[in-house]
């Protein structure tokens, strides 16, 4: 019988976890995601952009992106900010468990992240076909998601830790003004260094600069906190 | 040595009920030991801190020889649970949810693959398995549990009703692997409502009451104390001592009111 050591147990039981926590991750969010709000998403934004000239000044830089991202968030927010509550008794697995808080957190940010741009993608793409607006300047569209999304998940990452909300009531409706003010917000830094600089550069280097914040900083602060606070979480689920 | 002690535990819940009141206990390595107690005695209670999912207000929790905190949680990756609240999210197939198990306790893919599809054979299973789990029976749920608990092997597994709902058929194949299992080192702690189950399986059995250990002993002794009494003492059975160290053997024999009153118009006896 061959005698295994410590070492190559170790290194047996070494895999690729994080790729376990994006598949599960990912099947979550299809099942809890509902697609009919993606109707309403592009109804309200179709109003909107009634509503909005499409030739006024305003809308040089409230582009498509601007407009499309800004219902996207406030309509997604839920699974920005209420991640670790898909059901009811989503905490109660992820604590009784060896639920790596780090990896799930990481996996379903990164989710979410490209559940927003695909969204973005189609609805920009829909909007761009039907009403033909001004040509959306890629380099633009890219620079400005990439400048909001990494503030936009530390600010959803905050925000869930508490007890889970309640949508479809009145709460839900100043959630969403939260979550639309919060995308405003978030938005200051290209209009900064993009609109009003007109700095390629700047913009960019806040980019990469939020991406690490939210690596460094934002991913292990939200585990500690998810951590600390589990006794609240489960008595609240 | 023992797999578990819990030293002077204590736990109070919200509007000052209390669960636990100094609950001692110690499960030696290698038992199947058996948790007994009335409802609301604090076993679920006890389970639970040891699991990490409720708060203790005072005590010492020992798994596997190492002091567990609050916040603890490598030694989950030793123990396997079944608690009384389900540890799933419903929105998942068995399969999905034991391959992510696997992976939570450091499996390579490819053995947890294998290990899930067993145990889904194991457990009957299959016919369901590419169903959500909450379109499962009770029973159903209670295997998927299980099934998270065994997968990676553990050294302390610990069951809280683990055969509540259970078909017969798969109770008895899973008293059979818990024994085979306890014959080859891994510490077993049922607690259960089931006296019959308990003490047929279990080499030792600890009785909780209002929150403390009011009984702890070898079943192998229990059962010699019931021989004693079936040769003239106080006791026939596991039950009888249970009601008697519970409730003091008085406790269990009242007879609702509109029942006497028919007993008494009828033949006159129970």
């Amino acid at each position: 019988m061959a005698i295994v050591n410590a070492k190559q147990v170790e290194d047996v039981r070494k895999v690729p976890r994080f790729r376990s926590y994006l598949r599960l991750e990912g099947k979550i969010i299809r099942r809890y995601l509902h697609p009919e709000w993606m109707v309403v998403l592009l109804v309200g934004i179709i109003l909107v952009w009634y509503w909005v000239e499409p030739d006024s000044p305003l809308i040089e830089y409230m582009n498509v992106a601007l407009l499309t991202d800004f219902f996207l968030v406030s309509i997604l927010g839920m699974y920005f900010q209420d991640f670790f509550w898909a059901g009811d008794d989503e905490p109660f697995f992820r604590f009784a468990l060896p639920v790596d808080l780090r990896l799930t957190i990481r996996a379903k940010n990164l989710l979410i992240l490209g559940v927003l741009l695909g969204s973005v993608a189609v609805v920009s793409g829909v909007l761009a076909v039907v009403f033909r607006p001004a040509p959306v300047q890629l380099l633009n569209g890219t620079l400005f998601i990439l400048s909001v999304a990494f503030p936009l998940l530390h600010f959803g990452n905050m925000n869930t830790i508490r007890m889970r909300r309640k949508y479809g009531r009145s709460e839900g409706l100043s959630i969403l003004v939260r979550n639309g003010l919060a995308f405003v917000g978030a938005s200051l830094p290209y209009v900064v260094f993009r609109v009003v600089l007109g700095s390629v550069f700047l913009c960019l280097t806040f980019s990469v600069l939020a991406a690490a914040g939210w690596y460094l900083y934002s991913i292990p602060r939200t585990a500690r906190l998810l951590s600390a606070n589990k006794f609240e979480l489960l008595e609240g689920s | 040595m023992n797999s578990l002690e819990l030293r002077g535990l204590r736990k109070k819940y919200k509007r000052k009920i209390l669960a636990l009141d100094g609950l001692d206990l110690e499960v030696p390595a290698g038992c199947l030991f058996g948790l007994l107690g009335p409802n609301g005695a604090g076993k679920s209670t006890a389970i639970n801190i040891i699991a990490g999912v409720v708060r203790r207000n005072a005590g010492e929790v020992r798994v596997l020889g190492e002091p567990i905190g609050d916040f603890d949680y490598e030694y989950k990756q030793r123990t396997g649970f079944v608690l009384e609240k389900p540890v799933y999210i419903e929105k998942l197939t068995v399969k999905e949810y034991l391959e992510f198990a696997a992976a939570m306790f450091e499996l390579e893919e490819e053995e947890g693959r294998q290990r899930a599809g067993e145990l889904i054979r194991f457990f009957q299973l299959e016919e369901k398995q590419h169903k959500w789990i909450e379109t499962y029976s009770s029973g159903m749920k209670k295997k998927v549990s299980l099934a998270a608990a065994l997968i990676h092997q553990p050294e302390l597994l610990i069951l809280d009703e683990p055969l509540e709902g259970v078909d017969p058929v798969s109770a008895r194949l899973i008293k059979d692997n818990l024994r085979l299992m306890a014959q080859q080192g891994v510490t077993v702690l049922i607690s259960s409502h089931v006296l019959d189950t308990i003490e047929k399986l279990c080499d030792e059995i600890a009785i909780i009451h209002r929150g403390r250990r009011v009984l702890q002993a070898k079943t192998e002794d229990l059962r010699h104390r019931i021989k004693n009494e079936v040769t003239g003492e106080t006791f026939q059975s596991l039950e009888e001592i249970f009601i008697d160290t519970v409730a003091g053997g008085n406790g269990q024999r009242e007879i609702l009111s509109w029942l006497k009153e028919e007993t008494n118009e009828g033949s006159g006896e129970l």
